[in-house]
């Protein structure tokens, strides 16, 4: 009796855990479900000219009636189209890469490689504690202390140096602009990149960094020889997972892009808008259209969006993971 | 032929080469503690004017008062998220661990790191057509903190996963042998031995979600009022909002609310990172 009591509960137990954990399952089919449903219209009414088009603009709220187009019921003149957001997002994601990359390579080396000991925990722990700021927060010392610096220091000195190049000069348009989002997202993925970038070196063994130092190389040689080529697919992953983050990024970029619409940035110190930052803006207008369309439009946008960071994320993952069975295999050959 | 005695000189060039590697690590690491401390600094600064206990007695009304429906509404939100969090994510990992075929762990795995990928606003606006639309919630404690939970389950999955993994393979073998059912197994034993990775797993999910804006503007809305047991269309206040909302405002009052909500948002996610970052430096 006792037995049959004991498979009773092994099987409920067994199957209560067994329900709760399709959430995940559950969760990522309903994201992509409603974002689908939501982007159909969207693509059924714009066509390729969502991915083409300048123009973002719900329509005109107070006409008499919706008009029907391509089958879709929409408010006239109406027009969907995300290519500035999607620039924004790539340019702000790549040139944040870009900055990123180094500056979390050499702080990675710097906090986890040429210190040691307790100093090497703190500094570790406190560049990470920056991956666990707020991005809410990040947007707040943007806008207030990243913005003037860029209006009245940054941009003029830029200018003075770099005035033949046409992107990066010219007219400082707007105090919330592309360089102030390149500045906040760079602060922001570097501690992801140097995070990922030091679990690897920190795997290293040991007898293989003192191998080099007995062999008479200086600790920068060590470095280069011994470090690099474990850290290198680490790199790779690491700056690939920032660049995920980066394309996500929502409340800072909506505090420091400037929230530009319709137009393509002309300079670095254009307003820009992203994707992200425009889904979470505009959802306030959005809710006034009668037709939906507006709505449906953003989760378009959140489509694309979702897509794109998800590959990336995976990628980033696959990347990471063989780093880190790389490192596996040298400790298991030494 | 004779070894010779002379020590080997490392060449200034070398010696050159090498210090410019640690200069350059030391500036890098130099430059992101600085914006560290610069965050900081601006974030104390700013909150000064706001520094009385009426902030932590007073609700806000309107853009001025007090932080205390922000603070308690974030921190309702954040129990009910680590109270679902730590069920749904435990109870996939230890299903996955302890039941089901191997296949199942690795797609659990992979199907974690897709929803770790996916930014929060669309977390949020998904949430808002399921949670406060379809379901007909409305604004909610209930919409905000499932959308949370969907959002910061990865954390607690991959942690309780690396947990289980840390239970010592012999002993995972004993029970089978002395014939321990699988909820016994995971009672008794694996449950018992991953208590450190999942509390660092739920502290982290928890941290996630209380620093999370985008999703909860569409989910939790806002109110000026303290939250209260109702788990459905009522508004939660919180303090991301404040920060994100009262910094735009032309009002002085209001800007010292927002820097004082960043503070504490601040020292309280700070606190909890820094500290799973000293625990996981005692483990042996």
């Amino acid at each position: 009796m006792k037995a049959v009591r004991a498979r009773w509960i092994d099987r409920t137990v067994g199957s209560g855990l067994g329900l709760l954990s399709l959430a995940p399952m559950v969760t990522v089919v309903g994201l992509a479900a409603y974002l689908v449903a939501s982007a159909t219209p969207v693509f059924r009414y714009m066509g390729w000219r969502f991915f083409t088009s300048l123009q973002w603009a719900i329509g005109n709220q107070y006409a008499n009636h919706a008009v029907v187009v391509h089958g879709v019921k929409v408010m006239p003149d109406a027009s969907f189209g995300a290519l500035v957001f999607i620039v924004g997002t790539a340019l702000t994601s790549f040139l944040a890469l870009i900055a990123a990359v180094p500056v979390a390579f050499f702080a990675a080396a710097g906090s986890g490689y040429f210190v040691k000991g307790r100093i090497r925990h703190l500094l570790a722990g406190l560049v990470e504690m920056m991956a666990g700021i707020p991005s809410v927060i990040y947007g707040l010392w943007g806008l207030v202390v990243v913005a003037p610096a860029v209006t009245n220091y940054i941009g003029p000195w830029l200018n003075r140096v770099l005035s033949p190049i046409a992107f990066l000069s010219g007219p400082l348009g707007s105090e919330t602009n592309l360089l102030v989002a390149v500045i906040v997202i760079t602060l922001m993925i570097v501690p992801i990149i140097a995070a990922t970038i030091r679990a690897v070196m920190e795997r290293i063994p040991r007898e293989m960094i003192e191998s080099g130092l007995a062999l008479g190389w200086t600790e920068g040689e060590t470095f280069w020889r011994v470090v690099w080529p474990y850290a290198r697919s680490a790199v790779v992953g690491g700056s690939i997972l920032g660049l995920g983050r980066a394309l996500g990024e929502t409340m800072a970029v909506l505090m420091v892009s400037g929230d530009a619409m319709n137009i393509l940035p002309q300079n670095l110190y254009s307003a820009i808008g992203t994707m992200a930052a425009t889904i979470a803006g505009q959802l306030d207008s959005a809710l006034t259209d009668p037709t939906h369309m507006a709505l449906h439009a953003l989760g378009a946008l959140g489509l694309v969006l979702f897509t794109i960071t998800v590959m990336v994320n995976l990628l980033a993952r696959a990347i990471v993971k063989r780093a880190s069975s790389g490192v596996s295999l040298a400790e298991e050959g030494s | 032929m004779q070894p010779s005695l002379r020590t080997v000189r490392i060449s200034p060039y070398r010696r050159l080469g090498s210090a410019l590697w640690r200069l350059v690590a030391g500036l890098a690491t130099a430059v992101m503690l600085l914006v560290l401390l610069l965050i900081f600094w601006t974030v104390i600064k700013g909150s000064l004017p706001a520094w009385s206990l009426s902030v932590f007695t007073t609700p806000t009304s309107g853009l001025s008062g007090g932080l205390e429906n922000a603070i308690l509404g974030t921190l309702w939100l954040g129990l009910l998220t680590i109270l679902a969090v730590g069920v749904i994510g435990v109870a996939t990992a230890s299903f996955a661990a302890a039941y089901a075929p191997v296949w199942v762990r690795e797609a659990l795995l992979f199907v974690s790191d897709i929803l770790s990928g996916v930014p929060s606003i669309v977390f949020g606006y998904v949430g808002y057509l399921a949670f406060v639309v379809t379901f007909g919630w409305g604004f909610s404690a209930l919409a905000a903190g499932l959308t949370l939970t969907m959002l910061s389950l990865p954390y607690v999955v991959r942690n309780t996963m690396q947990a289980f993994d840390k239970v010592p393979v012999e002993i995972r073998e004993a029970a089978k042998a002395l014939g321990f059912s699988r909820a016994r197994t995971l009672w008794s034993l694996m449950w018992p031995h991953s208590l450190s990775g999942i509390a660092t797993g739920a502290v982290l999910a928890l941290s996630v979600a209380m620093g999370e804006t985008a999703p909860l503007l569409y989910t939790a809305e806002w109110s000026d009022s303290l939250p209260n047991l109702a788990l459905t269309h009522h508004s939660v206040a919180y303090l991301t909002y404040v920060v994100w909302t009262f910094i735009q405002q032309p009002y002085p009052a209001a800007n010292a609310l927002a820097y004082m909500a960043g503070l504490l948002l601040m020292v309280v996610v700070g606190a909890i990172a820094f500290a799973t970052r000293f625990r996981a430096m005692e483990r042996p």
